[in-house]
């Protein structure tokens, strides 16, 4: 129950997944419990040099062309052209992911349609692919012509431009671009506009695509791992890791305010009992040393939660596997729990997955009241040596057989932002 | 460009075809006449006519500007325009 005056509560119930672990819940379930990873080996510009050699790829897509005319995705989704003709290739993974979310939480498309109550938040940064490929042709043609869906198609907003209108949204629609906690932004503010009373639902999506034009301007960063073994590419807290492992994908999650699910019987994964954010005023691109911002971000989400650090029984952490980031994450993580006596049980499911960017926070998510809906608790499979600053953090190698009560999930972005969810189990009727 | 006028009218009508919401008529087969209305039979947006007409200037090697398109409604006219536009160019010199 949050402090939100009205009371009201907010329920996550539907999922979709388009993700580099599996395109349907049961693949992804069945992944996240017998800890198999969805890294496959990669080639970027025809170039072997790049020493970028695995991603988190999304199987049974092809989205790489330029003209959404050789696009392809699976037959069971209902695509059409007028709809295809504005997106970007991280949009066919999120039109897919949101029809299997709908159809997930008992939805037809129409129950959605100009209802003034449902909202679309969505989390991606654009398609830096295609707006590559619409100034190229700017240049070329001196600026006399260019694609007239060039701009729907390519820049941040993508998403939320092209799912409204395709699914008729009337309530809300917005986009969030906090790099990698702009899910979780989409899902923290999707949550108080339901507390506030101003929605009855809203459709969080969180989509990115894998190419060079996404992922390759990481590398000039250095923080990509260059292993060509998926099961050492992404050692998220391992001694060992040397950067993160780009993925593709979208996942949605439907969220509900309590009265009005249970007034139409739905099918409830968890509560989105709490959120919190802070930022940490350092770095553009590395985290604090210590965590600051997280520390306050996770202190916040506990509080908006109304739980105490005893009471996480389990955290997805943010956990990229890149060096600094994961220290500084382990940090906070022991200033908060176990300076409070607490030992909840950690993983980064970014070690099956990649990290993908804008959506990691969505994915997350729905991978947290997956468990928490069947019952198990995802490990850490490719955590070999912790690094020494995870010394006395409780991060289990295999999946654990029983589900938590009370989760933690964590986010980090760019600039410092740190977003952080709590969610709790909801009891079956 | 010169050639069989025929030929282009069924180039015309593969594109009209392929840009065509398919909302309206979907993949039915229904048979496009000449006096349907790009915007109230076949339900173009201006989205769609604007993308259409990309398509053609880059199939063709034409340009066209958005004045031109005004006295274009119907498939018809659409093709006839087309038609024109290529005789036009094709009596350009060339440099």
């Amino acid at each position: 129950m949050s402090s939100f005056p009205g009371g009201r509560q907010v329920l996550v119930t539907g999922l979709g997944f388009i993700t580099p672990i599996g395109n349907d819940r049961a693949t992804v379930s069945a992944s996240l419990r017998a800890g198999k990873h969805g890294l496959a080996p990669v080639e970027f510009l025809g170039n072997p040099q790049i020493p970028v050699k695995v991603a988190g790829t999304v199987k049974d897509f092809s989205v790489d062309s330029t003209s959404c005319r050789d696009w392809t995705w699976p037959a069971r989704y209902d695509l059409p052209r007028e709809t295809l003709r504005g997106m970007a290739p991280h949009g066919v993974y999120a039109f897919c992911a949101l029809q299997q979310a709908l159809a997930d939480a008992g939805l037809k498309p129409g129950d959605v349609a100009n209802d003034d109550e449902t909202g679309l938040f969505c989390a991606s940064a654009g398609s830096a692919m295609l707006m590559h490929n619409n100034l190229a042709l700017m240049h070329a043609v001196r600026g006399e012509r260019g694609n007239p869906m060039g701009v729907v198609s390519s820049i941040a907003g993508t998403l939320n431009f092209n799912l409204a209108a395709h699914f008729h949204i009337t309530g809300a629609v917005c986009g969030f671009v906090s790099a990698c906690a702009s899910a979780s932004h989409a899902i923290g503010y999707a949550c108080d506009e339901i507390r506030l009373g101003r929605l009855k639902r809203v459709l969080v999506v969180g989509a990115e695509e894998l190419n060079a034009e996404t992922l390759l301007p990481f590398a000039a960063m250095r923080a990509l791992s260059q292993q060509s073994d998926p099961t050492r590419a992404s050692r998220p807290f391992d001694a060992g890791r040397d950067g993160f492992v780009g993925a593709g994908g979208s996942v949605v999650l439907v969220l509900e305010e309590a009265s009005f699910a249970k007034s139409r019987g739905a099918s409830v994964y968890a509560e989105v009992a709490g959120w919190g954010q802070a930022a940490d005023g350092y770095s553009v691109a590395m985290s604090h040393p210590t965590g600051a911002g997280l520390q306050r971000a996770i202190g916040r989400a506990l509080k908006d939660a109304e739980v105490g650090a005893k009471d996480i029984d389990y955290i997805n952490a943010h956990g990229t596997s890149t060096p600094v980031g994961d220290r500084a994450e382990a940090i906070a993580l022991k200033a908060v729990f176990n300076a409070a006596g607490a030992r909840p049980n950690i993983s980064s499911t970014k070690g099956l997955t990649g990290h993908p960017l804008s959506l990691a926070g969505a994915m997350e998510a729905a991978f947290c009241v997956l468990a928490m809906k069947e019952g198990f608790t995802p490990g850490n499979p490719h955590l070999v040596t912790p690094d020494e600053a995870c010394a006395d953090l409780l991060l289990p190698r295999e999946t654990l057989a029983t589900g938590p009560a009370t989760v933690l999930n964590n986010s980090s972005g760019f600039g410092g932002s740190n977003v952080c969810h709590v969610f709790k189990h909801w009891p079956s009727p | 460009m010169t050639g069989d006028g025929d030929a282009l009218g069924i180039v015309i009508l593969a594109a009209v075809r392929d840009f065509m919401p398919k909302r309206n008529l979907g993949n039915s087969g229904v048979e496009l006449r000449p006096d349907m209305k790009l915007m109230e039979d076949l339900g173009y947006d201006s989205l769609a006519v604007a993308e259409t007409v990309f398509f053609f200037e880059d199939l063709f090697k034409v340009r066209i500007q958005n004045t031109e398109l005004m006295s274009v409604r119907t498939i018809g006219e659409l093709q006839k325009f087309v038609v024109q536009k290529l005789a036009e160019n094709a009596s350009k010199p060339t440099a």
